[in-house]
């Protein structure tokens, strides 16, 4: 019983949840069965914990049926009892949140009982209750139409045929277009989310359906809902980086409607923007470094970061990665202590260890990084691939070259037989280890031609993962190869 | 009490809800008020119809608290209360009947728990489920685009515990997207559809600019959304409304009789009030071929049992009149009795002595029973369809002309004038010439069968040939050819 489905989710209530439950269990609208209410009181008892040797089945069957012999199919069957009850009571919680639907229900009944009078009170009492809602976001599109068709439905039952006094051209449009929003809104949201998944995993997609209704997107239409020109202009930046103005006016835009936006929509739209300012920066456009930094902190002052109730690990290493290469040392590692507890107990120490190693590194504490990275243990893909290139480079500050090597080859294997990292990322990654490779093979002999030679290629091929730091890496050896050349004359 | 809220709001419960109820209200989930349940325990006594002078609130103080002194403010607050149960269980019975969307709810529930087993099972329970109902229309679409949500925040969340990204896939990411396409394509043709076929009895202005783009783009573009029965069904009735193009005819009324399983009853019953709505504008137009075509297109409705919307209780009073008047136009007469006399006790009470009274008349009047159309027709005290009100007159009027009543047929047709011109606004203006044409030659007509001129008789035939959008042509041209005689 103790791995039970039952078990498992009573688990996750909270107390008082817990104390809500038991009078559902009694509620004879619910359930009539007595022994379903005495098996739910056994397993109270043993809450939250859930893990007495205590909860086996037999033992609750003895509890059960004092003196009965166990039966295991009518303990199954009863567990399945009050399995059905925990879930009609998980149901209707999630109902009963949203008090909105709870009257647009009611409105439903009461039409088709023709209880015109009730009808009219609950509808004044739910349209004040929309008029309080400041999110314009596609559920409230959704409500506004729902509510709309239950008005005309009243409105048909009372007036019949007088189509003249319920079918004006005006409550029509606003029918039409709170559903056109709702939708769009939908649609645009889950075609960011789409091209997002799109740079992150190696898929290919049908999006002409997308292109087509991009094509025809004509913004002045949609000027009395923001939400819609916001999320066109998302879709937009994802479409077309190097447009710039994209960015700009979805940023203007977020900031001017926050309000009617909602949370939910408002994180969603800053993981834009930081995702656009990342991909600018990869793209060599360092003056989105500041302004991706901008956004960080944007959100952590309008607390936007958390998302399942945890801060991303992106998120995390994103503010400690641009922090570092910003040069704002202190910021991050108050950073750093600030936020460990609000990332996800799965990979806490993971990216708290990978963190500190990452400003370590930057402050030129590489032994003391590499003590970090060694701790840091996961499965995460990109958290490993990191993890990599951050060994790489230690090992490269440190002139530990034997081990370089060997990591290096090791690191090629891993790439060449994973499937799953799109090919532009993959280029990335080959092209950080074949530079890397290039630079340590010439470290300790190059001459400023061949530093020149690779500052070129590394300048004007394909993008790479940690361009700066490698490029960093030249001018010091330039440096030294002038302090050693002015030394000899 | 006898006239409260709360006893109107009970008054329209089942047998069934009360019992329902009375649970509900014993539900310490619900209520844990002793007095509330003392109070229906007493009130539901006098279900369903709450009259007995028993239920004073006074008296039921007393049978509630004995001797304690009666107090006003407490038995309103008990009654809201009460009121408010009730309330709450109509909305939970509504929420109820919405079964897929109850699902959904649960699977959220257990994704944000992170009960993953259990979600797995509900979502595989839930998926076989939807895959298994033949009928795809607005609701699968939600539905399924509800569920695709729900697994990308599975896999989203899932993410921390796996080692790759291995759950997402192509059709995971994209499939979302198109199940709110469709979902939104489904909903909003049809509420477009209602609007047109509305806007041809009355006028409305509105801007279609955005719903005519979507058209355009399925028309031309996009044929596998066109795939799905629903959508196409849709797209081919706007354009049919729209275009009037018998190919989307013939291929509707293909889709009436071969799609039973992948339209619903609603959808077959609104598509054939929309091609019967075209054939009506054609035979206006003068194409007679159709009048036997409208006959057959009932003949399907009935025997296919569309002939009524799902949650249609009553037989359609304009539905019924309809099918008279075109069986009678195909000489059907006793087929027309017939369906009278199979079909009167599915009318509305309300009005069904109007619809059978006036079907009646039509029958005697087609057989040139002309005194028989009169006694059913006199037989008419009130009607409430407007529809009916304009097709009583014009029939009172023919039958006037063919007793000769002249002087009864003038004082109709004045204050037929006056309807026309109160409610002109109410009708499309094809609709309003319609009936302002057959006035004005059915006055011009009896005036010349009482003063026979010839002259004016030949000015009378050459403008009505000009005219077809007239109620009642076929009479009028047959009334006029016997004068010319």
């Amino acid at each position: 019983m103790l791995k039970s489905n039952l078990v498992e989710a009573i688990g996750t209530f909270s107390p008082k949840e817990m104390k809500e439950l038991g009078e559902f269990v009694s509620s004879p609208f619910f359930n009539k069965n007595k022994n379903v209410i005495k098996l739910f009181e056994i397993i109270r008892k043993y809450y939250p914990s859930l893990d007495s040797d205590k909860l086996s089945k037999e033992n609750v069957y003895a509890k059960l049926f004092p003196g009965d012999k166990y039966k295991d199919s009518s303990m199954r069957l009863l567990m399945f009892y009050l399995y059905e009850v925990v879930e009609k009571f998980l149901a209707y919680g999630r109902y009963t949140k949203d008090d909105i639907n709870y009257k647009k229900n009611l409105l439903g009944e009461f039409n088709e009982r023709n209880m015109f009078k009730e009808f009219e009170k609950t509808y004044e009492e739910v349209m004040e209750d929309m008029g309080k809602i400041s999110a314009r976001d596609e559920r409230y599109y959704m409500n506004s139409f729902e509510l709309a068709n239950a008005y005309f439905d009243y409105m048909t039952k009372v007036h019949y045929d007088k189509y003249d006094k319920y079918m004006t051209g005006d409550f029509i449009e606003r029918r039409f277009n709170n559903l056109t929003y709702s939708y769009l809104i939908s649609f645009l949201k889950f075609y960011c989310v789409t091209l997002n998944t799109f740079h992150v995993l190696n898929f290919k997609i049908n999006m002409e359906l997308f292109e087509n209704m991009l094509g025809n997107f004509n913004q002045e239409l949609f000027e009395s809902a923001p939400v819609i020109n916001i999320y066109y202009n998302a879709a937009m930046a994802l479409l077309k980086p190097d447009a710039e103005e994209y960015y700009f006016k979805l940023k203007e835009l977020i900031l001017k409607h926050e309000v009617v936006l909602g949370k939910e929509n408002l994180s969603d739209l800053f993981i834009n923007l930081e995702n656009y300012c990342t991909r600018k920066v990869r793209a060599g456009k360092l003056n989105f470094l500041e302004e991706g930094f901008n956004i960080y902190k944007l959100e952590l002052e309008k607390g936007l970061y958390l998302s399942n109730e945890v801060m991303s690990t992106a998120f995390y290493t994103s503010v400690v990665n641009v922090g570092c290469r910003l040069k704002q040392h202190d910021y991050v590692r108050s950073f750093i202590e600030k936020y460990k507890d609000e990332l996800s107990p799965d990979s806490r120490d993971a990216i708290y260890n990978f963190s500190v190693a990452l400003l370590e590194t930057d402050l030129g504490q590489f032994e003391k990084a590499l003590e970090f990275l060694s701790k840091v243990k996961t499965d995460h893909l990109y958290i490993k691939m990191d993890v990599r290139m951050l060994q790489c480079r230690l090992y490269y500050e440190l002139n530990w070259d034997d081990s370089l090597e060997s990591l290096l080859d090791a690191f090629k294997r891993t790439l060449a037989n994973n499937k799953l990292i799109p090919d532009f990322r993959k280029l990335h990654y080959s092209n950080f280890l074949k530079y890397l490779g290039r630079l340590a093979a010439i470290r300790h002999k190059a001459d400023e031609l061949d530093l020149d030679v690779l500052r070129k290629q590394m300048l004007e091929g394909d993008n790479f993962y940690h361009r700066p730091w490698m490029i960093g890496r030249i001018e010091i050896l330039e440096k030294k190869l002038s302090a050693k050349t002015a030394g000899h004359s | 009490m006898l006239n409260s809220n709360l006893l109107e709001l009970l008054g329209k419960f089942t047998p069934v809800e009360i019992k329902e109820l009375g649970e509900f209200v014993s539900s310490p989930f619900f209520n844990k008020n002793e007095n509330v349940i003392k109070l229906f325990s007493y009130v539901k006594k006098y279900f369903p119809d709450f009259d007995s002078r028993k239920l004073e609130k006074e008296y039921v103080f007393s049978r509630i608290f004995g001797k304690e002194k009666y107090n006003d403010g407490y038995m309103r607050t008990l009654m809201f209360r009460l009121q408010k149960q009730a309330e709450e269980y109509l909305s939970y019975i509504n929420y109820k009947k919405k079964e897929g969307q109850l699902r959904i709810n649960l699977l959220d529930e257990l994704n944000q728990r992170k009960l993953e087993k259990a979600f797995l099972k509900t979502l595989s329970e839930q998926e076989k489920e939807f895959e298994e109902s033949g009928y795809k229309g607005y609701n699968y679409y939600h539905y399924k685009s509800q569920l695709e949500n729900l697994k990308l925040e599975y896999y989203n969340w899932r993410r921390y515990k796996s080692k790759d990204f291995k759950d997402y896939t192509d059709e995971s990411i994209f499939s979302s997207v198109d199940y709110i396409n469709r979902a939104y394509l489904i909903r909003i043709l049809s509420k477009y559809i209602f609007v047109i076929a509305k806007s041809q009895f009355h006028k409305i202005d509105y801007d279609s600019k955005f719903l005519d783009f979507i058209v355009e783009y399925l028309e031309k573009e996009d044929a596998e959304l066109k795939d799905n029965p629903v959508i196409k069904l849709q797209l081919y009735e706007i354009l049919l409304l729209k275009n009037n193009d018998h190919r989307y005819y013939n291929a509707l009324k293909e889709m009436l009789v071969n799609e039973r399983t992948r339209l619903s009853p609603d959808e077959r019953y609104s598509l054939h009030n929309i091609l019967n709505q075209y054939l009506v504008e054609h035979i206006y137009e003068g194409h007679d071929e159709f009048k036997r075509e409208r006959f057959e297109l009932y003949k399907i409705a009935i025997a296919e049992n569309i002939y009524k919307g799902s949650s249609d209780i009553y037989f359609d009073d304009i539905m019924f009149g309809g099918i008279i008047l075109v069986a009678l136009l195909n000489a059907e007469y006793d087929w027309a009795e017939e369906f009278i006399e199979k079909f009167r006790n599915e009318l509305s009470p309300d009005n069904r002595a109007t619809v059978i009274n006036f079907s009646l008349a039509k029958v005697s009047f087609a057989k040139k029973d002309f005194a028989m159309a009169l006694k059913y027709l006199s037989k008419i005290t009130s009607i409430k369809s407007i529809q009916y009100k304009t097709a009583v007159r014009d029939l009172s009027l023919m039958t006037y002309y063919e007793l000769s009543m002249f002087s009864q047929a003038y004082f109709l047709a004045d204050s037929y004038r006056h309807f026309l011109g109160k409610n002109k606004t109410f009708y499309s203006a094809p609709r309003f010439e319609r009936m302002s044409n057959y006035l004005k030659f059915f006055v011009k007509l009896a005036k010349l069968r009482e003063c026979m001129n010839k002259t004016d008789l030949e000015e009378l035939k050459i403008d009505f040939e000009k005219e077809f959008n007239i109620v009642e042509r076929d009479w009028l041209l047959e009334k006029i050819n016997e004068l010319e005689k």
